[in-house]
């Protein structure tokens, strides 16, 4: 069904307007192992996978959770939920990337808050892990066999979902943001904004659908993979090229592969992997054509220039074009992306230079002359999406004081967090009114990022005071210092967990700067330090990079008695000048 | 493949060993288990398939090499 306006009214019937003979996914697991599905033979299954989860009892409005394998199986039945007007939700199936007690700890949480009628697994999904699957009463296990796949083949002729009216503000499915605490926050999204996010970003990137043809490695649970890579290519019916993110990680030349063979067009990354690539995959690099892309998107991490022109020094000699590497600032509250640059701009994003010391001390942008000493770059994340509205809060709460204008220069930009109006945006978290009042006030979600906008364009520097982002991934500083402080030797509650970019990874490390309790222990931290690494591990997944020890007070307090991070951050960088390394890209 | 984990991860002063938990551990994160992972490869010339390891499957260096072993596939 279509609405008044010849636009579909949910996300089926822009599924269901494909061309039957259009290949739609590609699921491409080596040179010798894909599987190509066209529009309608990817119907047809989702038809049958929708056959399935009736059989299961489930209706309109019960969530059904997926934990399945990347591939064309896992979104037919993401789909086939749809179809009944179920509301499905991707989580990450555990593999080499994620961390046992991180995952166990998210599945656990992440289940409970859903409560969802049906958890469909593969026949691969480790038994030991069902344990940490939250079901109430009603709610059941399917593992889906290949026997499975087969009956539900079989019953594709019959008519599982014709009756069944979806009205476009009716939820289609739930997006999880990322998270270490078994509390991710779903965000529930109806049909109707996913469709007025693809119609922004079809426009803002000039999708055809004839022509393009997007690569991605990106996970599904994620909103770059779920909206950018499987919505936005079913609602414009252009074709997708995935392949699994373990694979991806393992073997990164396959990227260049795949975008070579298949002549892919477009394609999200997050940071990080503009610097990963190029540094694992360069000698493997000769032999692939980048040529076809038109867009390689940086999105989901603050952008770092050094990280952009890592990856277009390495591939410029293998066809990637001026003007391909492109950004965006997204996020799952907002289906998916806020701002994108123009592509149509050869010389990609704008950039900018501004003062490094009053950018570190005033938390305010100076513009200055291109790689001034001691200057800063900043690369925009591009120009709002239409129906779209930002605002930068004043940062008054974390004690940086306001730049004042030299005489004859621009007043200074002031940084704050970034709060974004959008017809995009969602209602609410899932089942979560407590966290949505705090994130939504007056109609502005507030985004936890700082930013700063100049001359129309929207640059983000980074999260909010008390989030570190490691690969894309968001660290809650506070699920570390719990676990730290709780160590005997540590002097309780003065713990600080912060994050610290490393050039050399593209990405934010952990610095752990915790005061002990016997000054004595500083002579031999080695073995303290490790063990309070091993159950930050044990507790939470993750790996911190630098544990300091320090004698009682070192930490700065706020007049409340409790550690500030901002303060602490720049007395450690003064002491540990190593770990300063702000200034990417000044000079060059 | 010791001297290359200990170059990788870069933590003066530290030792390991071939029964050495590496990812429990928090020693090794999933990035450089990436670069581990290519090692192995080039050390046992085998193309370990994509989606046959978990975490478990190279927590050690010794356990590493027999995934190598049971999951690689010679290089052509």
């Amino acid at each position: 069904m279509v609405g008044s306006h010849g636009k579909p009214e949910n996300l089926l019937d822009a599924l269901a307007a494909a061309p039957d003979d259009s290949p739609f996914v590609t699921a491409w697991v080596n040179e010798d192992n894909r599987e190509t599905v066209t529009f309608a033979e990817f119907r047809r299954r989702a038809r049958s996978q929708a056959c399935v989860l009736r059989s299961q009892g489930v209706a309109r409005g019960d969530r059904v959770v997926i934990i399945m394998p990347q591939g064309i199986s896992a979104m037919t039945v993401f789909v086939g939920a749809m179809m009944l007007g179920a509301v499905p939700a991707f989580l990450a199936y555990p593999n080499l990337k994620i961390e046992p007690s991180k995952y166990r700890s998210g599945l656990a949480g992440v289940t409970a808050n859903l409560k969802s009628k049906l958890v469909v697994i593969d026949e691969h999904f480790p038994q030991e892990m069902l344990g940490h699957v939250s079901l109430n009463d009603e709610a059941s296990v399917l593992r889906v066999s290949e026997d499975l796949v087969k009956i539900g083949s079989d019953r594709s002729h019959e008519n599982a979902t014709g009756d069944i009216v979806i009205p476009g503000d009716s939820v289609a499915f739930i997006q999880h943001s990322a998270g270490t605490t078994g509390l991710q926050k779903g965000v529930a999204l109806t049909h109707a904004a996913v469709l007025r996010q693809i119609e922004h970003l079809r426009d803002a990137l000039r999708i055809h659908r004839e022509t393009d043809r997007i690569y991605s490695w990106l996970p599904l649970y994620h909103d770059m993979g779920l909206i950018a890579c499987f919505m936005l290519p079913m609602v414009c019916h252009a074709e997708i090229v995935l392949q699994a993110p373990l694979d991806w990680v393992m073997h990164p030349a396959t990227m260049l592969q795949i975008i070579s063979q298949h002549k892919c067009t477009l394609a999200w990354l997050p940071n990080f992997a503009f610097q990963f690539v190029p540094r694992r995959a360069r000698h493997d690099s000769e032999q692939y054509d980048l040529s076809s892309l038109r867009a390689l998107i940086n999105c989901s991490e603050p952008i770092r220039a050094s990280s952009m022109r890592e990856f277009e020094r390495a591939f410029t000699s293998i066809g990637l074009k001026s003007g391909v590497l492109q950004t965006s600032y997204a996020m799952a509250e907002t289906v998916f992306a806020v701002t994108q640059s123009d592509i149509t701009q050869p010389s990609g994003p704008a950039r900018i230079w501004a003062d490094g010391e009053k950018f570190r001390r005033s938390h305010c942008v100076v513009p200055v002359e291109e790689g001034s000493p001691g200057s800063v770059c900043f690369v925009s994340s591009g120009r709002l999406l239409p129906q779209t509205e930002a605002r930068i809060a004043p940062e008054s709460a974390t004690g940086f004081s306001l730049a004042q204008p030299d005489a004859g220069r621009a007043a200074p930009v002031q940084v704050g967090e970034i709060l974004i109006k959008s017809d995009c945006l969602f209602e609410g978290y899932y089942n979560r009114p407590d966290l949505t009042r705090e994130a939504i006030v007056d109609g502005w979600y507030h985004t936890g990022d700082l930013g700063f906008v100049l001359e129309e364009e929207l640059y983000v520097i980074g999260r909010k005071k008390d989030l570190i982002i490691v690969g894309g991934e968001n660290i809650y500083p506070q699920d570390i210092e719990e676990i730290i402080a709780d160590h005997p030797a540590i002097h309780e509650g003065r713990v600080v967990a912060l994050g610290v970019y490393n050039p050399d990874a593209g990405t934010e490390d952990i610095i752990v700067v915790a005061e002990v309790e016997d000054e004595a222990l500083l002579a031999n931290p080695a073995a303290i330090e490790q063990e309070l690494r091993s159950r930050v591990i044990a507790g939470i997944g993750v790996a911190v990079g630098t544990i300091l020890l320090k004698p009682q007070k070192w930490i700065v307090k706020s007049t409340a008695g409790k550690p500030a991070r901002s303060t602490t951050l720049e007395k450690l960088l003064k002491e540990h000048p190593e770990f300063d390394v702000v200034s990417d890209g000044s000079g060059s | 493949m010791i001297e290359y984990i200990l170059r990788r991860i870069r933590k003066p002063g530290l030792k390991i060993d071939e029964s050495t938990p590496l990812f429990s551990s928090g020693l090794v994160d999933s990035m450089a288990l990436a670069d581990i992972l290519a090692k192995l490869e080039d050390l046992t010339h085998t193309r370990i398939p994509p989606g046959k390891v978990q975490p478990k499957d190279l927590e050690t260096v010794s356990i590493m090499f027999a995934t190598a072993q049971r999951v690689g596939k010679p290089l052509k």
